[in-house]
């Protein structure tokens, strides 16, 4: 069925591209999803991966202009992220549904994913990728505000929400990232002896 | 100064988005890392195999569905064409056909008088003369005509014989208020029948065969009077439909 969904996208080209992102990607996405059902102690309803990463596609397919400026490892972020916050959608309201007051101990207990930790690893020399990089040393759940808040469009109350955590550490974390990118950007240009 | 501090903004902004594509691009290369372990791992499960075949299957049906459109979209416009073409063609030969039924004559019309409580009907035989004396008593209405259809539920009942006339009643067991009286009656030499017309629900003309039927539609009873030569044959139906009391006039024929 979500594939009759996929021939509905007008341009033949997004459609070739969303087709083989999922195509490509589906186990990928399905494992970020069962991971974090896992994660907030769900582990008996991993079979639900699959139809969140369903409505991750849908969301995406409603995104078609955010996706077109996107390359294709980024589109592969945007894609993960879009799965992980359905799945924590769920989660959240799966606790809310049990009258679990766990949901935002739970939430804020998901585990540092060790993956990010490669990035001061990367030799990369362009800078946007340089800037990516400031940022990529923050804590994982910073970067999942950003990621949140910039790329899928969240509100800070909607980030609270997911995330399990307070309104303001969202709004501190953004503030935090946009400091790091400023300080960062004055070594640079300045040099490090003014700092 | 003013100006300066504004760019300045702008430029910590675009910096700012341009950090967080970077964070995006460096977190997706990473994830496709990730992705070709795990695709080496699973290469023998055949779910991507799967997946690609139900992708190859909703191409399919989404381009049989286009074809399916494309082929509507030439041939609607042939269809419609033929369609009006068939429907030219069906009311011309429908006009012909009404107009050569006009051709035919209506050859038995009805001479008519409108009064404010009914509608008298007149008709005089055409002859040069009267009819003699001694034919008068040869003259028998008899049963000239029959009916060939018959209401549901309704059973012969009583007849009723004059002269001139043969009148025959068909009734419901199961309801008495419905029947209808079929009359047949043949003019001597002049004729007048008086039809109950006082704030009737309709008057109409309708050809039966190649007369000229006079339909009169009041309080649930249905009149039809028409005449056939000399003979004049009238319908009364109580409490059955108008269509049912039309059928049943229509089904009227010569013996």
């Amino acid at each position: 069925m979500f594939f009759l969904l996929l021939q509905t996208i007008e341009d033949q080209k997004d459609r070739e591209r969303l087709t083989e992102f999922y195509l490509n990607y589906f186990a990928l996405l399905k494992n970020k999803a069962t991971d974090v059902l896992i994660r907030c102690g769900l582990s008996d309803k991993t079979n639900l991966a699959e139809d969140l990463v369903q409505d991750a596609m849908i969301r995406l397919m409603k995104r078609m202009e955010t996706i077109q400026k996107l390359s294709d490892p980024q589109l592969v972020a945007y894609g993960v992220k879009t799965v992980q916050s359905c799945a924590l959608d769920y989660c959240r309201r799966d606790a809310v549904r049990h009258k679990a007051v766990l949901a935002q101990e739970t939430l804020e207990e998901v585990q540092e994913d060790p993956v990010w930790q490669a990035y001061s690893d990367d030799s990369e020399q362009q800078l946007f990728l340089r800037l990516g990089q400031v940022l990529a040393a923050l804590p994982p759940r910073d970067r999942d505000i950003l990621i949140y808040k910039y790329f899928l469009e969240y509100s800070d109350k909607r980030i609270s929400e997911l995330l399990g955590i307070k309104g303001d550490s969202v709004r501190m974390a953004l503030t935090r990232a946009r400091q790091k990118v400023k300080t960062f950007w004055h070594l640079e240009t300045v040099g490090k002896e003014e700092v | 100064m003013r100006e300066n501090q504004q760019q300045l903004f702008c430029l910590e902004e675009e910096l700012f988005h341009t950090a967080l594509l970077g964070l995006l691009e460096l977190e997706g290369r990473q994830l496709m890392r990730e992705n070709q372990q795990l695709q080496s791992q699973s290469q023998h499960d055949g779910s991507a195999a799967r997946l690609r075949k139900l992708e190859k299957q909703a191409r399919r049906r989404q381009t049989l569905r286009l074809g399916c459109q494309n082929v509507q979209k030439a041939v609607k416009p042939v269809i419609v064409h033929a369609a009006v073409i068939f429907l030219v063609l069906s009311m011309s030969a429908g006009a012909l056909l009404w107009a050569s039924a006009d051709a035919r004559e209506i050859l038995y019309t009805l001479v008519i008088t409108q009064y404010e409580r009914y509608t008298e009907i007149n008709y005089r035989r055409q002859m040069q003369s009267p009819r003699p004396e001694e034919e008068l008593k040869y003259i028998d209405a008899g049963a000239s005509f029959m009916p060939t259809y018959l209401p549901e539920g309704l059973e012969m009942g009583s007849t009723e014989q004059g002269r001139y006339s043969y009148a025959v009643t068909y009734e419901n067991p199961k309801d008495p208020a419905q029947w209808i009286v079929f009359r047949q009656v043949t003019a001597a030499q002049q004729l007048v029948i008086q039809v109950d017309t006082e704030n009737a629900d309709s008057v109409r003309w309708l050809p039966i065969g190649q007369s000229e039927a006079m339909v009169v539609v009041k309080d649930g009873c249905t009149q039809v009077v028409w005449r056939v030569g000399d003979v004049f044959l009238s319908v009364v139906a109580e409490q059955i439909p108008q269509e049912e009391a039309l059928a049943f006039a229509y089904g009227i024929s010569e013996i």
